[in-house]
This record gives C-alpha cells, sequence and structure tokens, in this order.
C-alpha cells in the first residue's frame, strides 16, 4: 500500500508540477467551453449543460490519450519502468496507482468548470439533477478513455504513435453509433452484428447519463470497459516485464 | 522462442479479454433494455408516467414509430430556434427509446434524416410530415413523427414545435392511444357563438375560398376537439339532447327552459357535461361592432345556467360581477388584474388530475361563481385567484372599454381565493322536479295535431328527479378563454398553437369526465426548456425601452405625415404655379424630418440587437477565458517558483 501511495503520489506530483499540464488543462478548459457556446450554449436560450456535456467525450477522446501517451512509453522509452517494478508493488498496482492519478487529474479538470453551472444556476433555474448527471456520466468517460490510452500507451515506446491509436479507438467507440456508418456496413453485415456494433458506442451510453438518467447498463459499460482496458495494461506490462 | 510464446499467449488473452467485455456489454444491454433507469430529472422528464406505461400495455398489436429529424439540416444552421429543436430532438429521441424499451416489444423505432431527394424525404411526405422550406428552397425542416401498425393504421405528429416541448409524452401517447382506439366517442356541442364558423366542411370551405368567397373559419378549439371526438351539433334551442356521450355547453345565452331541461336530463342520465358561462363574453359582439360601445351596451353577452346549476350546488355571481386578483401581474404591480390574468400555478387545484401540474392559462373578464350550501354533492374548485383574490362590479358594459388602471377603484379585495372553475360531483337533483316545463307543453298543445302528440309523446324520454349514479359537470366562469385570441398563438412557422393551457384544460376535463384517466396523468410534464430568467428580463427591459422610444418616434412621424398630407392637399387644390416657396420649403422640410425618424427607428433596432448580444457577454467571456487565463497564470507562478528552488538546490549541491 505504501508503494501504491508513493507511485500515486508522485504521479499526481508530475501532473501539478508541470507546465505541460497547465497549458493542458488550459486547453481543456477553453476547447469545452468554446466548443458549448460556439454549438449554442447560450443562444439555444435553455439553462442547461446538455451541449456541453454533448461536446465532452469528444474532446476527451483527444485529451485523455493526450495525457496517457506518457504514461508507460515514456517509462518503457528511457528505461525506469524496470526501476519501478524493482519497487514493492505489484504490476496490478501500479497500473491503479498511475491511472487513478490521472483520473484525478481530469477529475481535478472538470472541476474548473464549475464557473460554467454556477453561472447558468445564476441566470436561469436550471435541473441540478441533470447537470450531477451529466459530471457523473463525463468523470466515467474520462475514465474509460484514459484506461484506453493507458493500454496504449503500454503497447509501445513511441508517445506520438501512442497518442494516434489511442485516439483512434476513442474515436471508433464514439462514433460506432452513427447510423451513417452503421448503414454503410449494412448492406453486407447481419442485423444482429450492426446491433452488436452500436452497443459499443461511448455516445449511446453517455445519451441518458447527460440528460439525467443512470441506467444500469450504461454505468455497466463503463466501469466495465474501464476496468477490461486496465487488465489489457496489466497483461501488456506483465508480457515485458516477463 | 519462449518470448515469442509469451507474446503471443499474452495478446491472444488481450484479444479474449477484449472479446468478453464488448460481449458482456452487449448481453447487459440487451438484457436490461426494459430496465428503468435512476430519474435525477426535477420533473422526471425522462421517466415515462403511469398512464403511458398503462396504454402501452395494452397495445394489442406491434406498432412502429418513426421519427423524422432533418439533423443534417439543423446542423448547418445558424440561428437560435434551431439550437432549440436539436435540444428537444435528443429528448424525444430518448423517449422514443423508452417507448420501445417498456413496450415488451410492441414497439419498434426508427429514426430518419430526410436529406434534400432521399428515400427519408420520400416516405416523410408520405406520412404527411410537415415540410418547412428554408432558404432557396433547396433545404427543408422536418421533425415529426409516424406511428404505422401492422393492420394498416397510420397516425402522424406532423411537428413538434419547441413551444409544446412539455407535452412530447402526452403527443405520443395520445397517437398510440388514437391509432389503438376503435371509435371516436360522440361529443355533443351546445353553443349560442358561431364556434363552428359557418358551418361547412374544410373541404368546401376551400373550395369557397379558392372561389374568393368568404368564409368563416371555425373557432381552434372545435377543430382541436374534432381530432379527438365526433363532435355534434346540438341546436342551441334543443328540447332533448340523444345520441351524444358527453356534452359541452359554451356561452348558454337565454336558453328557453325547454333546453335548459334537456341539459338537466342529460345530466340526470349520467352525461358528464362541461359548461362555459360568462357575465361578460366580448366575443359575442356583433361583428363590425367591436369599436361600438352604444351597440356593445345594447347587445346582451352574458350567459349563465344558474336556474339548473344553482340546484346542483354552483352559480355564476349576477350582474357583472368579475373576478380579479392583486397577484397575477407582477410585470405591473400596481395594478389589479381586472381585465386578463394568467393563472400560475397555485390558482389550480393541484389534488384534481385535471388541473395537476397546470400554470398559465388566460382568460377575460373571468367571472365569480359561488357554492350553494343546499346540495348534498361534492363541490371544489378547479381554478382560482390567489389567496389576494376579489371581485368587481361594473355598472355596465361600457365601463370595461376602459383602461385597466381606471377599473382598479372598483375592485373589492376580499383577500380570498375567488373561483373561477369547479366541478360538482355526485347524484344531482334535477332542476325540475316537476317534470318538462310547463310553458313548453302548452305551447306543443297548441301547436300540434293530436296525432302528433301521441307520437311525440311515445319519443319522450321518462322525466328523471335524480341522476341513478354518480354523475360530474364542470362550470367554468369565462367563455372568452376559449377564442382563437386568448387560447392560441401563431408559431415561428407560421402554424397556429396553444399558447396557454386553457385548450388543455377542456381536453383534461372531458378525459376525466369520460372516465379515461390514463391520457390525463400524461398531459402536463412541467417544463422541458428552462430559459435564463434574468438574461429574458433583460430583454424585457430593453424591449420595454426601445418600444417606448419607438412610440414617441411613432407620435412624431403621425404628426408629420399629416402635416405633409394636408399641406400637400392644399397644394393640389390650388394652381400649382401659385403654391408658394414657404409651402414648397415646409413640405421638404416634413420629408427631411420623417426620413430622419425612418433612420432613427432603425438604429433604435440595431441598437436593440446590439444590447441583446451584450446580455451573454460577461457570461460568456468568463467562463471562456477568466478560468483558463487564471489556470495559467498560476501555472507560470508555479513553474516560476519550482525552477527558482530547483536552481538553488543546484547552486547548493554545486557550492558543496
Amino acid at each position: 500500500m505504501t508503494a501504491f501511495k508513493a507511485v500515486y503520489k508522485r504521479e499526481l506530483k508530475g501532473y501539478f508540477g508541470t507546465l505541460l499540464s497547465y497549458v493542458f488543462l488550459v486547453a481543456f478548459l477553453f476547447a469545452s467551453s468554446f466548443w458549448a457556446f460556439k454549438n449554442g450554449l447560450f443562444d439555444a436560450g435553455d439553462a442547461s449543460l446538455t451541449i456541453f456535456f454533448t461536446n465532452l467525450p469528444y474532446i476527451l477522446a483527444v485529451m485523455a490519450p493526450a495525457l496517457t501517451m506518457k504514461m508507460w512509453a515514456e517509462e518503457h522509452r528511457t528505461g525506469t519502468i524496470e526501476l519501478l517494478f524493482t519497487l514493492p508493488i505489484t504490476v496490478k498496482q501500479a497500473v491503479l496507482a498511475k491511472f487513478l492519478a490521472g483520473w484525478t487529474f481530469f477529475l481535478f479538470a472538470l472541476l474548473l468548470t464549475a464557473p460554467l453551472p454556477i453561472w447558468i444556476i445564476n441566470l436561469g433555474d436550471p435541473d441540478i439533477g441533470a447537470m450531477a448527471s451529466g459530471y457523473f456520466g463525463a468523470s466515467l468517460i474520462a475514465a474509460c478513455t484514459l484506461a484506453v490510452g493507458s493500454f496504449v500507451s503500454a503497447t509501445t515506446k513511441n508517445q506520438v504513435i501512442s497518442f494516434i491509436i489511442a485516439t483512434l479507438i476513442c474515436m471508433i467507440l464514439i462514433f460506432a453509433n452513427k447510423v451513417s456508418a452503421i448503414s454503410a456496413l449494412g448492406a453486407w453485415l447481419p442485423t444482429e452484428f450492426l446491433n452488436f456494433i452500436k452497443t459499443q458506442s461511448l455516445m449511446d451510453h453517455y445519451e441518458l447519463m447527460k440528460s439525467g438518467v443512470l441506467h444500469v447498463k450504461d454505468i455497466f459499460y463503463l466501469v466495465v470497459m474501464t476496468l477490461g482496458f486496465l487488465y489489457c495494461t496489466n497483461l501488456t506490462l506483465e508480457m515485458k516485464k516477463a | 522462442m519462449n518470448n515469442q510464446n509469451i507474446k503471443t499467449r499474452t495478446w491472444l488473452s488481450i484479444l479474449a479479454v477484449l472479446i468478453t467485455i464488448f460481449g458482456l456489454n452487449f448481453i447487459v444491454s440487451k438484457k436490461t433494455t426494459s430496465l428503468s433507469g435512476v430519474d435525477l430529472t426535477e420533473d422526471k422528464f425522462y421517466t415515462l408516467t403511469e398512464g403511458t406505461k398503462s396504454i402501452i400495455a395494452k397495445l394489442d398489436e406491434p406498432i412502429t414509430l418513426e421519427l423524422f429529424f432533418s439533423n443534417s439540416v439543423v446542423n448547418k444552421q445558424n440561428r437560435e430556434v434551431f439550437e432549440q429543436y436539436k435540444t428537444l430532438y435528443q429528448y424525444v429521441q430518448s423517449t422514443l427509446m423508452n417507448y420501445a424499451r417498456v413496450s415488451n416489444g410492441n414497439i419498434t423505432f426508427k429514426e430518419y434524416d430526410p436529406k434534400p431527394f432521399s428515400d427519408a424525404e420520400e416516405l416523410a411526405n408520405d406520412y404527411k410530415i410537415q415540410r418547412f422550406e428554408l432558404g432557396n428552397g433547396k433545404q427543408a425542416f422536418y421533425f415529426g413523427i409516424a406511428l404505422t401498425s401492422q393492420t394498416g393504421k397510420k397516425e402522424v405528429i406532423p411537428f413538434i414545435p419547441v413551444e409544446e416541448s412539455g407535452t412530447v409524452e402526452y403527443k405520443i401517447t395520445e397517437l398510440i392511444d388514437n391509432a389503438t382506439r376503435k371509435e371516436k366517442k360522440r361529443l355533443g356541442l351546445l353553443t349560442t357563438l358561431p364556434v363552428n364558423g359557418d358551418g361547412m366542411s374544410d373541404y368546401m370551405r376551400q373550395m369557397r375560398q379558392a372561389q374568393g368567397q368568404p368564409v368563416v373559419q371555425p373557432w381552434n378549439i372545435i377543430t382541436e376537439l374534432k381530432e379527438y371526438y365526433e363532435v355534434v351539433d346540438v341546436p342551441a334551442t334543443t328540447e332533448k339532447i340523444e345520441g351524444v356521450d358527453q356534452l359541452v355547453v359554451i356561452h348558454p345565452k337565454n336558453l328557453s327552459d325547454a333546453t335548459l331541461y334537456a341539459i338537466d336530463q342529460f345530466v340526470m342520465n349520467g352525461g358528464a357535461t362541461i359548461i362555459y358561462v360568462d357575465p361578460f363574453c366580448s366575443s359575442d359582439i356583433p361583428v363590425g361592432q367591436q369599436q361600438n360601445p352604444m351597440a356593445a351596451m345594447a347587445h346582451p353577452s352574458s350567459s349563465d345556467i344558474n336556474k339548473i346549476s344553482s340546484v346542483w350546488g354552483l352559480s355564476l355571481k349576477e350582474g357583472l360581477t368579475m373576478s380579479g386578483d392583486r397577484a397575477l401581474m407582477p410585470e405591473r404591480p400596481n395594478l389589479i388584474a381586472i381585465q386578463n390574468y394568467t393563472s400560475e400555478s397555485k390558482c389550480f387545484n393541484q389534488k384534481q388530475i385535471i388541473t395537476q401540474n397546470m400554470s398559465n392559462m388566460t382568460s377575460i373578464y373571468p367571472g365569480v361563481l359561488e357554492k350553494s350550501e343546499i346540495t348534498s354533492n361534492t363541490i371544489e374548485p378547479l381554478i382560482t385567484t390567489s389567496k389576494t383574490g376579489g371581485s368587481w362590479i361594473a355598472e355596465n358594459t361600457f365601463v370595461l372599454r376602459q383602461p385597466s388602471e381606471k377599473l382598479n377603484d372598483s375592485f373589492i379585495p376580499e383577500d380570498k381565493e375567488v373561483w373561477v372553475a369547479a366541478m360538482i360531483r355526485g347524484k344531482f337533483k334535477s332542476a325540475f322536479p316537476d317534470g318538462a316545463p310547463k310553458e313548453n307543453e302548452n305551447e306543443k298543445a297548441e301547436t300540434e295535431k293530436p296525432n302528433e302528440t301521441e307520437e311525440n309523446d311515445a319519443d319522450v324520454p321518462p322525466h328523471l328527479k335524480e341522476s341513478a349514479s354518480e354523475n360530474i359537470v364542470i362550470i367554468v366562469a369565462d367563455v372568452d378563454m376559449l377564442s382563437d385570441d386568448v387560447a392560441y398563438q401563431r408559431t415561428w412557422f407560421g402554424e397556429t398553437r396553444p399558447s396557454n393551457k386553457n385548450s388543455a384544460f377542456l381536453l383534461n376535463a372531458l378525459q376525466y369526465t369520460s372516465g379515461s384517466t390514463d391520457l390525463i396523468s400524461v398531459r402536463s410534464r412541467g417544463k422541458f426548456r428552462r430559459p435564463f430568467k434574468k438574461i429574458e428580463a433583460q430583454k424585457k427591459a430593453i424591449d420595454n425601452r426601445i418600444k417606448e422610444q419607438e412610440n414617441e418616434f411613432d407620435e412624431k412621424q403621425k404628426r408629420w405625415t399629416a402635416e405633409l398630407q394636408e399641406l400637400q392637399n392644399q397644394s393640389n387644390s390650388e394652381n400649382q404655379r401659385l403654391v408658394d416657396n414657404e409651402t414648397i420649403l415646409k413640405v421638404n422640410e416634413l420629408n427631411k424630418k420623417i426620413e430622419a425618424q425612418n433612420r432613427a427607428k432603425r438604429k433604435l433596432n440595431e441598437q436593440k440587437e446590439k444590447e441583446y448580444e451584450q446580455l451573454g457577454n460577461t457570461f460568456i467571456f468568463t467562463t471562456q477565458f477568466v478560468m483558463p487565463i487564471l489556470i495559467l497564470v498560476f501555472g507560470l507562478i508555479q513553474y516560476a517558483i519550482v525552477s527558482s528552488k530547483r536552481k538553488t538546490a543546484v547552486q547548493r549541491s554545486s557550492k558543496k
């Protein structure tokens, strides 16, 4: 546990101790609010954060891989990964500690968007339940995309490759439910398989959450995907250790 | 080789894990789709009501709900109204998915984006989903729902306006209910107003319009009633009401005893009845005499059925007694709402299913209903003033032409809830205990031949002194709330839709009194769209200020235009050559002034738009820039501190 905490604290210090992380936070805050206003957050005249939440997965699909690209790739490249595994910590604990540090940083980034709901509460009468549900969903989506990024980062030494592949995977997961994409495949794939693809979509499982409804299938999806990709990270690192 | 084996085994394991998690997701999604989630929204918008679930459970055949929404078109538009439609679309989509979820496979949900020249567009046109041309006519906007069943039934919601977002679930459930209902109920309509227009069918009316002949449209409320009922005209001179399941009486002015007896016996026979009476019905002014106060005084426009309703326990207060309320017009606090008011939620009986979750009704010169203590029926209010309400009496209808401010002095503050609509429930006693009115019988005897009298006696149903079972009568003390001017408005897209809950109240009441409560529980779901109240208040303040200035400009422009007209008339009547320089100069000056006014008015509109834009600037600037800048500054400070600490540490270690 001590080693786990040490890794967690070290990672967290790394996030908050470098200028790059603050640039990351600025980029996230600016992109999320700019895009929300561009898509009509104020013009729609509706005191809700639905538009803001709708854009978040797309932003997270890029930001999470950016955050995780050096998580394991850098350790591989510099050789510090061997040092890490000499500590009294299992691979699973190391994976979990790094993931939790990344997630904590992301939750902090979400917290920094607080002026938006505060202003909306000041100007109108928003549905607080829907806002809370949207933020909860966003934190789970962040966890899922971080887990994907962590896995891809563990498979390669090159940060750029890690970023590109992780972003690609996240985008595929987000766009899996797009009707146009499905119908193009619909000509030669069975319907049940198309439905199978649709149920793997991140956006499909975020739709209700950002509107204010917590459904067991959505929470199950995001938790299982997160844990699944973290386990894959663990398998990859075990392989490299061996 | 060993390493290769390990790699292969690891990658196979990873593949197995991914297949497992994707497979698990698929299975869990399928198995739990029919479960409802935890709805955290304030108004439980995403939870289908029990009424909807009950109607879906009664489905005896599979149906398909097809949603048409021009997503690709909306994404290209920059107008605010389309942003609102995007939000509404997401809600409608989610709601329809919910319907499919809880239907045990009886409802299939499909959605289409009717792009130009696509199959989806053709399908939308086949279903008669309303099409709105945009811009150059190459793009069109669709937002509607079509229902089809295996037996070939088709029902359509041609368009879902954003203003009706709170009733989306009701409309969809109603669509399903209409499609599965075998036949429409017969609704009798007894009225002394031309609510049916010229009484022609829509087809004949269109033919006459095409020929340039005048037509009188029916009131929108009647058109709306015909969507749900087979509306049967009951003549205002009728002596017998039969062949209808329910009765609506609108403005029962000067009804004969025979007709009152017919209504009385309809109620005794268990026919639920809704009656709109009025101390002053502004919709009952003869055409062409609206601006003629003397004609208005002479024309009787009040109605009541106190002769029968007082026996049942409720009557309209006599004379020109109106209800009023201090609290119902907050934007003009010094004005007691006398002529018209919008009832807020506190004015509706929240325990009664008809008016539960209701707000926003408008009435014009509403009357006062009084409860009689002699009845054993249960009488409860449905719509009242707030607790600061009261009543006032107008000497005559001429007085009602005055502005509301001048009528304030007539108001009698009673500081209590004054009844505007109420429901009587119980076993009704006839207001004609001795049978049909005698004058009727005497007239008949004079005009009928002996054979006819015998035949007619055979047709006359037996007189009922009391209803055999419990019945309901609802009385509303305002007829004008059903008129087009009060209850309806035109949308941005040019179609007519309810502007408040006036029509919904009548439909709710009819549903309730027919015994069908499923749809009522769905009808009013509260507010889906939550406006920026402060911004809207600021916009209103800007509008009022600009309007005042505009009015000033208009006044001046009117005066100068009149002067100009006078000068021009003068110069036309004289010989043009004799028109003096002074007149010409004056004309030129007036023209310049009028042009300057027009420019000033255009600048006012520009100013209004600029002020609108500035309203949200602080909000947008703070959230978009202030927070990121603060974080960047903090980061730079942090970086500077860490760098300087590192430098110090390096320097120390190098000194050592």
